[in-house]
């Protein structure tokens, strides 16, 4: 038995117990729907012959629709896998063993990290294929421009879902910080998708509102722009279509700015937590 | 020795902001027993749920202290002795019978080794064997009471807090986790319930507390409560018809008054559960 | 203070120390990353309340949208829609300022397309050759327009210069307008060898011969002989005429060096 420090172990329990919750629930669901939204664009693109440009198309179909469904399942997800525990009341039963909160709440996001994660995988596997099967085809009639018969980088479109797998972790603390405060899921499901907007505007109204006369106007941009995360630097796929890899210098930099979100988010969703009346 | 003592606990509630607050417990103050069964009364909204909360550290008090084994009921130190099974529970529908006890064995801080061994005999000392490998999903409300109490008992905890432990359950089930409760009593662990079938309370319990809109009414052992209600409750079995005016006239010329005549609830409670037991045994085919 | 105004607190702070903590990273990563960005937002709040928000309300999905919508242009191009063409030409961009190839081909269905769609339909209604001019000049302007749009967006993009040098050489004949273009487009990046010669050949045009014999010779040795595309024997052979035109003496006479590709962008 170990003694009232955090443990490691019951932490990747509630991962894993919280990530077959989930496979169980929704997930098959999202990826036959995904799958079968970028199987349907992909015979879009292959009737209409567009020739050349048909990879950069999928590639936008295919990180577009990551990102779409990516974000519903990072938001509906983490509000429900919270919410069932205390309408179930297992949460009970669970703390009342030697747990920590704080274990319970990085279990709870460890295991919504990696349903996302086989999330993106999968669609990048899916994306990657569809990838190959055209490029190929294509490479057989356009042998000039798809030298070796391969235009766009595997290794960025791999780079690309992991990416987007930070961005929707980052999107998934937030809401579970906001779930771990809120009283009904229906509140937490609304913050989660204001996040997302808010994330995903906040830099171009930042931009905007900056060079605004008002000093209350500059203030408040100057605040919003302070604490809360930019979902805009998340779009790479242009660098992707461009066929060269994503730098180590964007990766590392990226993987750094969302484990801090990540942490500070995950950090206040027990903070709020702890506090919780059960 | 105490393995609970509570002193001066008060918890309020606010239903909102700017809400009144609600005060749930006011000033309780008593010490459970080591090794004794104790039961916790009250009619709803009395308190008893946000009492074993506290003791489990589930809510913090407004104000009071309150301590289990002599650590406070906040630190996880404090779980690590206990047990529980809240009001009518309810598992994660995805993980089978012994997946759940396993779970729980693992929060409970249970290493790899011997913890299927561990979780088989929870299991077997609830009578789930035969369940144990279908999903929770498909589980009636009485089974899921039985898992609960399975899940309480798998980390061999010296104290048990359960709430209302016989919910949703049949007269048979009733019976042997009454059963089970006075198993655990002789092997001196710790029990607290909270329940409204007074006559399984009498039955197993050594004390009860009485708690009416938070505050504690009443509190000692069964049959002294029994005796400060000023009667002694007789059974009468076989005692023909006409001799009931013989005997009313008998009391009250010794100052006595029959007070009540109902027909025997303990006796048909009884017949019920013989009828099943005989049922299952194949004495009685269904029809 | 009651809890909720605690927790509103304690989240503000953590927010605004994580948020000055990566400041340095953010704007590291946004460097890297500055292609993502819509350039309209390089021209201050009017435009952005225009064409950067509605594409930053799409977030990441904006490349998808734009992507549905040149499909969808492509089936009125198809149709001879012309004012649907418009239309959706100009909604692609808006959504998604950033792929260089949605700006040539929306100027070039302006320019060439659509001018012969009109000129078509203005033959069938038996109008005259003036009018046929005009309704060339109409879409050559309407395509500038639009491409001075994409000038401002991509102002580092060769291809945009040359397009809209193309669309004032071919369809507006303005030799002046187009060298010009040609000339920027031959100081950018990853310009074309075309760029340089072309501008050089339209300086002869223009009538401006030393002019155009200066810019050749500077511009020669920096073509690869190797490269078919660079067409260095061409430019000599262009060298060599102007020569004779201008009665260069012997002696003065440019002396080929060799080009290659590694000091193609030196000359600028």
């Amino acid at each position: 038995m170990n003694r009232g420090r955090l443990s490691i172990g019951r932490v990747a329990w509630i991962a894993e117990n919280t990530f077959r919750e989930a496979v169980r629930q929704r997930l098959l669901l999202m990826l036959v729907i995904t799958a079968a939204a970028l199987g349907g664009s992909a015979l879009v693109f292959h009737h209409r012959s567009f020739g050349a440009p048909e990879p950069e198309f999928l590639l936008d179909a295919g990180f577009g629709i990551l990102t779409f469904f990516g974000s519903i399942l990072a938001i509906v997800t983490t509000v429900q896998l919270f919410f069932s525990e205390i309408e179930r009341r297992t949460v009970l039963t669970v703390l009342a063993k030697p747990v920590w909160r704080s274990e319970f709440i990085l279990g709870k996001l460890g295991g919504v990290l990696l349903l996302l994660l086989a999330f993106c995988a999968s669609g990048i596997v899916s994306l990657a294929s569809l990838l190959w099967w055209r490029q190929a085809a294509l490479a057989a009639t356009d042998s000039g421009t798809f030298e070796n018969g391969c235009r766009i980088s595997y290794a960025a479109v791999i780079a690309g879902g992991m990416v987007q797998w930070l961005r929707l972790g980052v999107l998934a603390a937030i809401t579970l910080s906001v779930a771990s405060y809120a009283r009904t899921s229906l509140f937490a499901l609304v913050s989660g998708f204001f996040a997302l907007v808010i994330c995903n505007l906040q830099n171009l109204a930042c931009q905007s509102y900056r060079l605004a006369d008002l000093p209350w106007i500059r203030g408040a941009a100057r605040l919003v722009g302070g604490i809360l995360p930019d979902f805009e630097i998340y779009n790479m796929v242009d660098r992707v279509k461009a066929g060269g890899p994503l730098s180590a210098g964007y990766l590392g930099g990226i993987t750094l700015y969302s484990l801090v979100y990540i942490s500070v988010f995950g950090g206040l969703a027990i903070y709020c937590f702890r506090h919780r009346e059960l | 020795m105490n393995a609970i003592e509570l002193a001066g606990i008060t918890k309020d509630f606010r239903s909102g902001a700017g809400a009144a607050r609600i005060r749930a417990l006011d000033g309780i103050s008593l010490g459970i027993e080591a090794g004794e069964v104790t039961a916790l009364l009250g009619p709803n909204g009395s308190g008893k749920s946000t009492l074993l909360k506290i003791i489990l550290g589930l809510l913090a008090p407004t104000a009071g202290d309150c301590r289990v084994f002599g650590v406070p009921s906040g630190c996880v130190e404090a779980r690590r002795a206990v047990g529980y099974l809240p009001e009518t529970p309810d598992f994660y529908p995805h993980l089978t019978g012994f997946e759940t006890v396993r779970f729980y064995a693992r929060m409970g801080g249970l290493t790899r080794a011997g913890l299927p061994e561990r979780v088989w005999a929870a299991i077997a000392k609830v009578g789930l064997v035969a369940e144990a490998h279908r999903r929770i999903g498909s589980y009636s409300q009485g089974m899921r009471q039985r898992i609960g109490l399975a899940q309480a008992l798998v980390t061999d905890p010296w104290l048990l807090i359960l709430d209302e432990p016989t919910s949703g359950i049949d007269p048979a089930g009733a019976a042997e986790i009454g059963a089970l409760i006075c198993r655990l009593k002789a092997e001196g662990r710790t029990v607290l319930l909270s329940s409204h079938q007074l006559e399984q309370v009498e039955e197993v319990c050594d004390r009860a507390v009485m708690l009416d809109h938070g505050r504690q009414v009443a509190a000692g052992r069964i049959d002294e409560l029994a005796r400060r209600a000023g009667g002694i409750m007789l059974g009468i079995e076989s005692l023909p018809e006409n001799a009931w005016g013989e005997l009313r006239a008998w009391l009250e010329a010794r100052g006595g008054r029959l007070h009540d005549t109902r027909m025997n609830r303990t006796g048909l409670r009884r017949v019920f559960l013989e009828t099943v037991q005989r049922g299952r045994s194949g004495e009685i085919c269904p029809p | 203070m009651n809890s909720s105004a605690k927790f509103a607190g304690v989240a503000f702070a953590a927010l605004w120390a994580a948020g000055a903590v990566v400041q340095p990273l953010r704007e590291r990563v946004d460097r890297l990353n500055e292609d993502r960005r819509p350039s309209s937002l390089s021209g201050g709040p009017a435009q952005v309340t225009g064409a950067g928000v509605s594409a930053a309300m799409l977030g990441g999905l904006r490349a998808l949208v734009a992507d549905g919508l040149w499909l969808k242009t492509y089936q009125a191009w198809a149709a001879c829609d012309l004012p649907a063409t418009e239309r959706l030409i100009r909604l692609v961009t808006t959504v998604d300022d950033r792929p260089v190839c949605f700006w040539l081909n929306g100027a070039r269905i302006m320019a060439y397309d659509m001018s012969e769609w009109r000129r078509a339909a203005h033959a069938r209604g038996g109008g005259s050759a003036d009018g046929e001019r005009r309704i060339v000049e109409e879409q050559a302007e309407t395509a500038l327009g639009y491409l001075a749009d994409a000038h401002r967006c991509h102002p580092e993009s060769a291809a945009v210069c040359v397009e809209t040098a193309n669309i004032q050489l071919y369809r507006r004949r303005d030799l002046l307008a187009a060298a010009e273009w040609y000339q920027r487009a031959a100081g950018l990046p990853d310009a074309p060898y075309c760029a340089a010669r072309i501008h050089g050949e339209l300086l002869r045009r223009l009538g401006r011969e030393r002019e155009a014999y200066l810019w050749l010779c500077r511009l020669h040795p920096h073509l690869p002989a190797n490269d078919p595309e660079a067409m260095a024997e061409v430019v000599l052979q262009r060298i060599r005429g102007l020569e004779e035109a201008l009665s260069i003496p012997e002696g003065d006479k440019y002396k080929p060096i060799s080009g290659s590709a590694e000091n193609r962008n030196r000359w600028r």
